[in-house]
């Protein structure tokens, strides 16, 4: 029994962190109608970038990763600027979608020319070591702090769209773009906004899997994944559903872990994406989509 | 982009035939590494012309067909290495694998547009390789240590030599290539340009969405496991290195450089990039850098890919004369090929006898045009008590309609009425809390709008709604749907009943065609080269060249000039007053309402404000409020 609470307790922790990986890929999907396939390895390039710096410059991860953020913002900046927006109004969905894989493969080359030789790295862990032990069950201080980050990061998104004037142009950007257009919102700025907040989160979820998964180029792959399925579940649309879905897609894919393996918990999460899309195909919190004819 | 033209689509069989005439010399002149890599680019070729039917002409992402290719080259070897079967026997085994793969993980994955297969599909490829790389498969796959691959006994000889593999891959390459062109040429391929477009509009025209798109998913899954066996000849021994997850997406990549929907292009892609890649190996990781730069390159500056660029520098150098002239060159056999033509020279009928072009004239609204329109009981169609919420707001509540048989009748409004909305109910496109519609003292019951198209209500649009790359013509054949079975084996099989129907729809479209008085030589245009007046004549030709019983327009004077407005409104008249023809009309004008309608029901916030004569409803002072403001009274 405390393998499955200790199974369903980890899983929550991991899948706060798919929901905080799937946030910026519903944000970009709202606010220009295109799944971003390149987040995951957005996050990783950057976690390379924080522990390049760390290495090669001798500093503490704290400091590296204000280097970090300050090249997140950059690099964000600079994919969209590069990849997504040139041409983008004459372009197809397939286009924009292979774009976002255009830029999966460039970052990916980019980490192994300079970075992967000699992977996985061990990186190291902004909170303590050690784990909380409560009862029968333990949970290391770095899931513990990860979860916290995610929470108020997911706290502080919350008041960015409730509660400010910007948050609410996104919103108005993410439902109706060409309403919001004409309304006269800066929809490109925005946009770009939207890409360095992207990009950041991202740094900050490598940041937080890196101790745990190792940094490797390939790191957010099946992570990436499972932020994507977690996306699915939580309805496409929905910044809160993808939290939820996110610790769904966590607790099913640890509890398979632990009672059947590694391979059976990866063909679990995509035999639970086909089966959403089977019986609920807008999300367990998605509404039905607006469609316009 | 240049691909989008007629004259440019007439030319892919030459084009793709063209490519693969290139190919067939270089297997003879090339030998050693630089013959296994040619072959190596005709096994991807053969991947990628198969994807091109799923990506370029549906426009549906498809991420994880090498996973395919890894199913065909497993199931190949697994056959013939651990159950003795024949090596060429696998063939249809690995083909069938895939199908029924594709189908399993297809008929989720198209329940969700657009994200739906390019998420689950590239999920799938990583899952294929871990499958390969883990311990589940063990028995067959022998996990990370791989399986040899039996060599395939040579016709005749003992061994295939890499010559003979070059020319196997090649014929295979050809024999898909002749599959997909006929494929993308069919009134299959004309369905999956129009899903591409738009799929809302192709399901209220006839299609159903997720079955085309499946079967081209099991198309271009079934050509990846064509080329998986050939590959295991290839390499030898398969492990799962040999198939990451990511050289699924390397294949997209090879359609998109040479070219999408031009089924020649992702030939020219995959046999460049698999020659370059192989031949830069010293370059490192490098590569994969110039291959996500070439890429993205092509993507946001040259749609067209290889392909694109090749046309745009002939048309440009010579304007257009040797693209034809070399496209003539490989058109004379093809055409010898019998049943490859992808369009018979139809011609228009000269006259058109009225009482065949009746599109309306089915047996029960044919009876009831002896009964006068009067009959309150007589009704067509007949919406009852729909209420549509969308979040807080109420677009329609508790709306009806009752539409009498052979009448025009007009819902008018102001801008967020609910017209539209009520348009998209009927037609299946919008669901509601409450509501039901009755064709013919019939209730219909929830169904999707391709069957609602089917049981014969259709319905035109008030934005472009053709697939622009399809001629005026073969949108309407598109119409014709309604009565047909939708099977992808009848389209590409050259089966004497696919061509009765094919004749059959185009001389429907044509006499719809000729009804609303497109002339010939605009209906064999690019519908995406037409004026705005004469795409919405050819909307209302696809509307009702499957005779539907009652016609339901969106709009269809929205943004016409004065000319252009009579015209419409003589069409309508006409086909209500000759075929008999129901006819639920969307306006603004009330000028073109007064002319046309028998009745009017007048719409404001989402309820009934009125209903009557057009003369009585534009003469109700409340009416008059609505539409003009208060104030002004």
């Amino acid at each position: 029994m405390e393998l499955f609470a200790g199974a369903v307790i980890s899983g929550i922790t991991v899948g706060i962190l798919y929901g905080l990986l799937g946030f910026p890929i519903v944000l970009l999907y709202k606010c220009t109608g295109v799944a971003n396939f390149a987040q995951g390895n957005i996050a990783t390039f950057l976690t390379f970038v924080v522990f390049v710096t760390m290495r090669s410059a001798g500093l503490r991860i704290l400091p590296a990763l204000g280097i970090g953020l300050a090249s997140a913002a950059v690099t964000g900046a600079v994919l969209y600027l590069v990849g997504l927006r040139v041409n983008a109004d004459s372009a197809d969905h397939v286009n924009m979608l292979m774009r976002t894989l255009a830029l999966y493969l460039l970052l990916a080359g980019v980490i192994n020319v300079r970075w992967s030789r000699g992977e996985p790295f061990a990186f190291p862990t902004v909170f303590p070591q050690g784990a909380l032990h409560a009862g029968l069950i333990n949970i290391s201080y770095q899931a513990i702090g990860a979860t916290g980050v995610a929470g108020v990061l997911a706290v502080l998104f919350w008041l960015f769209f409730k509660r400010t004037a910007m948050g609410v142009l996104f919103l108005a950007t993410a439902e109706r773009r060409d309403i919001a257009q004409l309304l006269g919102v800066d929809t490109r700025r925005l946009t770009t906004i939207a890409w360095v907040m992207a990009a950041v989160v991202s740094l900050l979820v490598g940041v937080l899997v890196a101790p745990t998964n190792l940094l490797a180029a390939n790191m957010m792959d099946l992570f990436l994944l499972y932020s994507f399925t977690a996306v699915i579940l939580g309805g496409l649309t929905s910044l809160p559903g993808v939290f939820a879905g996110g610790v769904i897609v966590g607790v099913v894919g640890n509890v398979v872990t632990v009672y059947a393996g590694d391979d059976s918990s990866n063909i679990a999460i995509f035999g639970l994406l086909l089966l959403v899309l089977v019986v609920r195909p807008s999300g367990l919190f998605g509404g039905p989509s607006l469609q316009r004819v | 982009m240049p691909i989008a033209s007629a004259p440019a689509r007439s030319r892919t069989l030459p084009l793709a035939l063209l490519a693969i005439g290139l190919l067939f010399p270089l297997g003879g002149m090339a030998s050693g590494r630089l013959l296994d890599v040619l072959t190596l680019g005709l096994i991807y070729a053969i991947a990628a012309v198969g994807l091109d039917v799923v990506v370029g002409y549906s426009g549906q992402l498809a991420l994880g067909n090498f996973g395919f290719v890894a199913i065909g080259a497993y199931t190949s070897a697994v056959l013939a290495g651990r159950y003795g079967v024949s090596v060429w026997l696998t063939f249809p085994c690995a083909i069938a694998a895939c199908a029924v793969v594709a189908l399993a993980v297809g008929l989720p994955m198209v329940r969700l547009p657009q994200l739906g297969m390019a998420l689950v599909t590239f999920f799938f490829a990583f899952i294929v390789s871990l499958l390969l790389a883990g311990q589940t498969l063990r028995r067959w796959t022998n996990s990370t240590d791989g399986i040899p691959v039996p060599a395939l006994p040579a016709l005749g000889a003992d061994a295939l030599t890499p010559y003979r593999l070059y020319y196997l891959a090649w014929l295979l390459l050809l024999a898909v290539v002749l599959l997909s062109v006929r494929y993308a040429g069919s009134r299959s391929g004309r369905m999956l340009r129009l899903i591409k477009h738009d799929e809302i509009v192709a399901s209220v025209v006839g299609v159903n969405v997720r079955q085309a798109k499946l079967w081209a998913f099991v198309f271009s899954a079934s050509a990846a496991g064509i080329a998986g066996v050939v590959f295991a000849q290839a390499i030898g021994f398969l492990a799962p290195e040999t198939f990451p997850a990511i050289e699924s997406v390397h294949l997209v990549a090879m359609a998109v450089v040479g070219g999408l929907g031009t089924i020649a292009g992702p030939i020219l892609g995959a046999v460049a990039f698999t020659v370059l890649l192989e031949f830069s190996r010293t370059a490192g990781s490098w590569r994969e850098v110039m291959f996500a730069s070439v890429l993205l390159a092509v993507l946001v500056f040259s749609r067209g890919g290889i392909v694109g660029l090749l046309q745009l520098a002939a048309d440009w150098l010579h304007g257009r004369a040797p693209v034809r002239a070399l496209a003539n060159l490989a058109v004379g056999p093809a055409r010898r090929l019998r049943g490859l033509r992808r369009r018979s020279p139809a011609t228009p009928p000269a006259t058109v006898p009225r009482a065949v072009a009746r599109p309306g004239a089915v047996d029960q609204s044919a009876g009831a045009r002896a009964d006068p329109p009067d009959h309150a009981a007589d009704q067509i169609l007949s919406v009852r008590g729909v209420t549509v919420q969308f979040g807080g707001l109420r677009a329609l509540d508790d709306v009806s309609l009752a539409v009498e048989r052979g009448s025009i009748h007009a819902v008018i409004g102001p801008n967020g009425a609910g017209k539209t909305t009520l348009l998209n109910y009927v037609s299946g496109v919008q669901r509601a809390s409450a509501g039901t519609v009755a064709l013919d003292g019939r209730v219909l019951g929830d169904l999707a709008p391709h069957q609602i198209r089917r049981a014969g209500i259709a319905r035109t649009f008030q934005h472009p709604s053709l697939a622009p790359d399809l001629t005026a013509l073969e949108n309407v054949q598109l119409g014709t749907l309604g009565q047909q079975r939708q099977g992808l084996w009848a389209d590409l099989l050259p089966l004497r009943s696919t061509r009765v129907r094919e004749r059959a729809g185009r001389s429907d479209a044509w006499q719809a065609l000729e009804l609303v008085g497109v002339p010939a030589a605009r209906a064999q245009r690019c519908a995406g080269d037409l004026t705005p007046a004469e795409q919405k004549l050819v909307d209302i030709a696809r509307a009702i060249a499957a005779r539907p019983r009652v016609l339901l327009m969106d709009e269809p004077t929205a943004g016409l000039e004065e000319v252009d407005i009579e015209l419409v409104a003589r069409i309508l008249r006409q086909l209500n007053r000759d075929a008999g023809l129901p006819i639920v009309v969307i306006a603004h004008h009330v000028g073109f309402i007064r002319e046309i309608a028998d009745r009017a029901t007048v719409l404001d916030l989402g309820r009934v404000l009125a209903h009557g004569t057009p003369e009585e409803v534009t003469s109700n002072t409340e009416v008059v409020d609505v539409f003009l403001g208060r104030e002004h009274v």
